[in-house]
């Protein structure tokens, strides 16, 4: 047990590696864990829009593709994003907080290994002899039962998704303990950065949906395995009610860190403090609430609910996504905006998940959902709030934390290429979806018939994922060269607003050697702005001083 | 903090009570399910409130481990025992006797942090000074104290 506030020159032995309790180590291997997955889940979408560029089959056949869009879901959604934002919190949110360490560091460590296990016992399905689950990420009964699909697949991905999940929820106890104990002095409530309340609302979701997806898996494991639990009465509405009761707040776990990092990275790249601070923390916890009370809508067309009270929450929420639109367009009014990587990565953010959240307030419709229901339209829909949302919400985070993470800057011109090609190739990919729904065309099918004249668009939508591919090479391409090659960053290379700014890059192990006073959300703004006042007053003294001794001097050209 | 729980709370028993209006008492999953969300947050207001923990913690004497593998063991032995529901009795048998270990280990670590703790409080009484974190190399960590105009200067 030891720790010294200094930067170890050392590279670390493979114990340290796995079992080291600091939170920087357990949310960068978090994070790497979950961009693996990312990288893993973008493959087998690939080998799906390949299938489908042209009518036909051409190289997998209807019980592989059904795999494929399983765990292509079930990595997305479940093994990706939710641990990605988790472990950005888990290295960001001490830092941000002014704080030495996380709360409960081995309840984080035992998170993050029970997180990797459960995502490899999902994997493994693939090795065994009848295959991976076959039932979308969402694994409704009766198709989920032990009848429909056997097999030891189906078994290790429901133990998986449990594992995985139950890590989650390890890993967000640990940052919302560090939230409530480990602020610094002066970081009250309405201190905290933008980053760190969107924490706060994501955890408060996952500390009420995360259980209820636990004790789900654990109902369906026994479902299939000892006894009847969801496959009587009202069972699968129930399951469909307790699944998505964890899955629609998923959609929200995973977007709103990103709107805290965006936000921040907004308020950095248009040089102002962030527009409506107090409004957007209460939007966010409003739009939390809400975001909570709509998982119905999921379920229109199963005449199980209450249609017209979840239509009403579900439109409710663009109330307070229009509030954090408006903050966020406030902040960049007037401000002197500087268009570097991670700035043009949150405004691709803030137009890509517009599409996604204007095409959202349809589908909270009942009439409309139950045409769109089972359509390319929900594709299209949620992957413009899940891709446009989450994942150029997090290169907007990662571009702008990398230096801070290793100390070294990502490069402009690789990054400027990778967002460009993942703008054009998200639009390319995904909207062809929405006219492909519009035309009937249904979802989770390995082929579509030939005279209906959907080849085009469904060619052209592939074209788009290989443009992503290339854009996501484009970015570890960039990691790896920057790693050994970039520009050394020092402690704060874009003139950041909040606490992990004012150490080192890397930070040290216990993370400050000393820290500013905290005034505002935004304490190293509140400095610059004190010492460009200091400085001007200063120079206006000294300025009044030299006029009284030589006024001529003063009209002589800056050189 | 335990206002922003309390509050959450309060929220999402304003949206049931909207919903009780449309649905009646007929739809019983809706209900269980937004009474529970009400009960736990709740429940988490009240043990805050009750332990005093809903404030955040300044200063003190804090003994941190560097490195945990008993908790790797036990994540480990975790996932292997819930593999032995699926794969067999003696991979849960296995996983079962790794968690022993590990726990055994976790024990063993938590008593190391409580000397090492006792030993940086001891330090702190004597009025140790020079307190760049490193109370021993094996030991302990006191926290610095931030930004409170004692040890430690303000960056400028």
């Amino acid at each position: 047990m030891s720790a010294a506030p200094s930067v170890s020159l050392r590279r670390p032995t493979l114990v340290e590696l796995l079992s080291a309790t600091d939170h920087k180590r357990i949310g960068l291997a978090t994070t790497v864990t979950a961009l693996g997955f990312f990288f893993a889940g973008g493959v087998l979408a690939l080998l799906m829009r390949t299938e489908l560029a042209h009518s036909g089959m051409q190289f997998l056949d209807h019980d592989a593709y059904n795999q494929l869009f399983t765990m292509h879901g079930t990595t997305m959604i479940l093994l990706f994003a939710p641990p990605v934002v988790m472990g950005v919190a888990t290295y960001f949110v001490p830092l941000q907080l002014g704080a030495a360490e996380i709360v409960w560091p081995r309840l984080a460590l035992l998170g993050y290994w029970l997180y990797l296990g459960g995502a490899l016992t999902v994997w493994s399905g693939f090795l065994t002899e009848g295959g991976a689950a076959r039932w979308a990420w969402f694994a409704f009964l009766p198709l989920s039962d032990s009848a429909s699909s056997p097999g030891t697949g189906g078994d290790l991905w429901v133990l998986g998704v449990a594992l995985s999940q139950l890590g989650v929820l390890l890993l967000g106890c640990s940052v919302m303990a560090t939230i409530v104990r480990r602020r610094a002095p002066g970081m009250t409530l309405l201190r905290m950065p933008l980053f760190c309340w969107s924490m706060v609302a994501t955890l408060l979701m996952v500390l009420v949906a995360w259980p209820v997806v636990l004790a789900t898996m654990a109902l369906l494991f026994i479902d299939r395995n000892v006894t009847d639990v969801f496959t009587v009465g009202g069972g699968s509405i129930t399951y469909q009610n307790l699944f998505w009761f964890f899955a629609h707040p998923l959609v929200y776990v995973i977007f709103f860190p990103l709107v805290g990092a965006v936000g921040e990275v907004i308020a950095t790249f248009s040089r102002r403090r962030f527009f409506g601070y107090r409004v957007t923390v209460l939007s966010l916890l409003l739009f939390a609430a809400l975001s909570t009370s709509v998982w119905a809508h999921h379920m229109f067309t199963t005449q199980g609910v209450n249609n017209r009270f979840f239509s009403l929450t579900s439109t409710m929420i663009a109330i307070p996504a229009g509030i954090e639109y408006f903050a966020f367009l406030g902040t960049m009014w007037r401000g002197r905006i500087v268009l570097r990587t991670p700035m043009l990565f949150a405004l691709g953010f803030v137009l890509l998940f517009l599409i996604g959240g204007l095409s959202g307030v349809f589908v909270a419709s009942p009439p409309l959902d139950y045409h769109a229901h089972d359509s390319y339209v929900v594709v299209a829909h949620f992957h413009y709030t899940l891709f446009g949302g989450t994942v150029f919400g997090l290169f907007a985070a990662i571009f702008h934390w990398f230096p801070k993470v290793t100390g070294r800057r990502l490069s402009e011109a690789l990054g400027i290429w990778q967002c460009a090609l993942m703008f054009v190739g998200a639009l390319l990919t995904f909207v062809p979806m929405f006219v492909l729904g519009f035309d009937g065309m249904p979802r989770q099918v390995a082929d579509y018939p030939a005279f209906r004249d959907w080849d085009g668009l469904n060619l052209l939508s592939t074209i788009g994922a290989y443009m992503l591919l290339v854009a996501f090479l484009l970015f570890v391409v960039n990691v790896l060269r920057s790693r050994r090659i970039g520009e050394p960053a020092g402690p704060d290379p874009w003139g950041g607003q909040t606490l992990e700014w004012a150490t080192a890059s890397p930070p040290p192990r216990h993370n400050f050697d000393r820290l500013p006073p905290v005034r505002s959300y935004a304490p190293l703004l509140d400095l610059r702005e004190e010492r460009s006042r200091a400085e001007r007053e200063l120079g206006e003294a000294a300025g009044g001083a030299d006029a009284r001794r030589a006024p001529a001097a003063r009209e002589e050209p800056a050189p | 903090m335990t206002r922003v729980f309390l509050g959450w709370g309060a929220l999402m028993a304003a949206i049931m009570l909207v919903g009780l209006l449309f649905v009646g008492l007929d739809d019983a999953d809706s209900l269980a399910l937004f009474g529970g969300t009400v009960a736990v947050m709740a429940a988490i207001a009240v043990v805050l409130a009750l332990a005093g923990w809903g404030r955040a913690l300044h200063g003190g004497v804090r003994a941190l481990p560097d490195l945990s593998p008993p908790t790797v063991l036990l994540g480990v032995a975790i996932v292997l025992a819930a593999l032995g529901a699926e794969l067999g009795l003696w991979l849960a048998l296995i996983g079962g006797g790794l968690a022993l270990l590990a726990i055994g280990g976790l024990v063993r670590e938590g008593r190391a942090q409580r000397r090492a703790l006792a030993r940086a409080r001891a330090g702190a009484r004597a009025g140790r000074e020079g307190n760049s974190g490193r109370l021993h190399p094996a030991e302990g960590y006191e926290r610095p104290e931030f930004g409170s105009g004692g040890r430690r200067e303000e960056a400028r």
